[in-house]
């Protein structure tokens, strides 16, 4: 994405979360602020293994303020996306069945529970595939668009922000609605189990005794609209390649750092506060994250991970942490990085332990994947510049 | 300069003229060993792959010797697919209904990301640029390659992959095609 493009600028105009600690992006932050973490040692999900941590959606509470009227054709991964949409589109003029209006879509797993024997005969039922779950949504709103769905592993959300930014910068729509969702499943749990990937506590994203992930669930929705100058801006934003292994992270940082150094071309270092980082908090990924932002010259920013208040939300985790540091960013604020105690990683970057207050404009968001994947975002803030 | 590949229940075209053709077999993954050797490679990791995999790969391949490219680095690698991983998810997922017979695999689990290809193609040509896979229906392929939709266009237009792929119970299909734009 081509940055500094100061005529047509992108912004978030909307936006709303549903994860283990809020029913909204309010009370998601207020959790955040008072260092609460979503995740619980829950067993129901794997058979052979021991407990696993999960950061699991309040169903509950959920369904208390949720009606299931009209939603008897959609999964629970359907119901959470309609949820977040509706929450944005709330005190928004944006009508979402008019044809300036796209739906983006994020999500690695989406309906993976169908293929479980319970669910599935012999054939499986066409909900299972992405495009299908997203054109009832689309539908459900009665957009008249086609959809576009980004299923490119954890970055999925965050490039789906930056997909969202290019494709408004093209100026076919005035408004780009782009929403990550994933549910927590055995078939996910154990999959990650099997790579020995999860953590039995709260996760430590950089610390020295980190021992994996929690994976986490949610959804969260922004809306993207053009040359709203009080609201952050989704500066730039690059997508890169490790070009070195499937599952592991690569050792230099490759993708990642050319990521980042790409993204932040244009940017004054000083004016940057904070760098939300992927952060899974398993040994590879978090050293490997060090190694690139030392090798960008970003070693003295300070560094965040939500990873430990909300687990790993996979296709959703990149839009609600961007919704959630572009707050930050807007409130002069760095939010802690929850689990961070002691210095874990080889390069001396600078995690951020405890909350803080910056007024720099700018923050950088980054999330890394299997397949070699990386996604930088850079957000800047609202009303700062404005015209 | 574009080239185009196609590969289609034992065919393969490039710029619509066949150049590999096997006897019908019921098995996709001979057909893919076949077309390997056609192609007269030498990379091991080939065989581990799951067919998602070995489909794009083959499909890259095929558009890489048709051109003398060193430096790959910049490319865009932009895909598409309808059925997604299905396939191996379906077998990951046979791994861990039964508790008596409880065996998920880290080699089997990863397949189950549909833009592992990507990763792999990638680890194969060192390429480092833009990547992304898109989930369409297989009616939304005409709008995928549509060089005039915003939707689904690559980032500077200069050098890229761009290609849609399905597998599914032996059924596959591939289009790619390679663009160089001076």
């Amino acid at each position: 994405m081509k940055s500094l493009d100061s005529l047509n600028t992108v912004h978030i105009a909307s936006d709303a979360i549903l994860n283990s600690i809020g029913l909204s992006t309010a009370e998601v932050y207020e959790s955040m602020k008072q260092l609460r973490s979503g995740s619980k040692a829950v067993s129901d999900y794997t058979l052979s293994e021991p407990i696993a941590m999960l950061s699991c959606i309040d169903k509950e509470r959920f369904y208390s303020i949720f009606s299931t009227q009209d939603m008897e054709l959609f999964s629970f991964f359907e119901q959470i996306q309609i949820y977040v949409i509706q929450e944005a589109l709330k005190n928004t003029a944006i009508d979402p069945s008019q044809s300036d209006v796209l739906f983006i879509f994020s999500t690695t797993k989406g309906n993976i529970d169908l293929i479980e024997p319970k669910y599935m005969l012999d054939e499986p039922t066409e909900k299972i595939f992405l495009w299908n779950s997203a054109k009832r949504i689309t539908t459900y709103f009665r957009n008249p668009n086609p959809c576009i769905t980004i299923s490119n592993a954890c970055i999925s959300g965050t490039q789906a922000i930056i997909r969202g930014a290019e494709i408004l910068k093209s100026g076919k729509y005035n408004h780009i609605i782009v929403i990550g969702a994933d549910c927590i499943s055995p078939f996910v749990v154990s999959g990650f189990q099997s790579f020995k990937a999860l953590s039995d506590e709260m996760c430590r994203p950089f610390d020295a005794y980190r021992k994996g992930l929690n994976i986490g669930e949610g959804a969260a929705a922004v809306i993207l609209s053009k040359n709203i100058h009080t609201k952050p801006q989704i500066w730039g934003g690059n997508v890169t390649n490790d070009a070195n292994h499937i599952s592991g992270p690569s050792r230099t940082g490759e993708g990642l750092y050319r990521g980042l150094q790409k993204t932040i071309q244009g940017i004054d270092l000083h004016e940057i506060s904070f760098i939300n980082a992927h952060g899974t908090a398993t040994p590879y990924n978090d050293e490997m994250e060090a190694i690139a932002l030392e090798r960008a010259g970003l070693q003295n920013i300070p560094v965040n991970s939500y990873k430990a208040y909300f687990g790993h939300t996979l296709g959703a985790a990149g839009i609600m942490e961007t919704i959630l540091s572009a707050r930050a960013l807007q409130n002069g604020e760095i939010l802690a990085s929850l689990g961070f105690e002691e210095m874990g990683v080889t390069t001396n970057i600078n995690i951020q332990g405890s909350f803080g207050k910056s007024n720099k404009p700018f923050c950088i968001k980054t999330a890394s994947g299997f397949g070699g994947c990386n996604g930088v975002l850079a957000i800047k803030k609202g009303g700062v510049y404005g015209i | 300069m574009e080239y185009k590949v196609v590969i289609s229940q034992n065919q393969v075209f490039i710029n619509n003229k066949l150049i590999f053709e096997t006897e019908f077999t019921q098995d996709s993954v001979v057909f893919f060993k076949d077309l390997f050797k056609f192609l007269n490679l030498n990379y091991i990791k080939f065989f581990k792959m799951d067919p998602l995999s070995k489909l794009g790969f083959l499909a890259s391949e095929l558009l890489f010797q048709q051109i003398e490219c060193e430096n790959k680095e910049d490319f865009e690698i932009i895909l598409a697919c309808s059925s997604s991983s299905l396939e191996s998810d379906i077998q990951f997922q046979s791994t861990i209904n039964d508790p008596n017979n409880y065996f998920p695999s880290p080699s089997v689990f990863v397949y189950t990301l549909p833009n592992i290809v990507i990763g792999e193609i990638a680890i194969r040509h060192k390429i480092m640029g833009n990547n992304c896979m898109y989930i369409i229906s297989p009616e939304e392929k005409d709008l995928f390659f549509d060089k005039n939709n915003a939707e689904y266009q690559t980032l500077d237009q200069k050098k890229y992959i761009k290609g849609y792929l399905d597998y599914y119970k032996n059924k596959y299909f591939a289009e790619f095609l390679l663009t160089i734009n001076k």
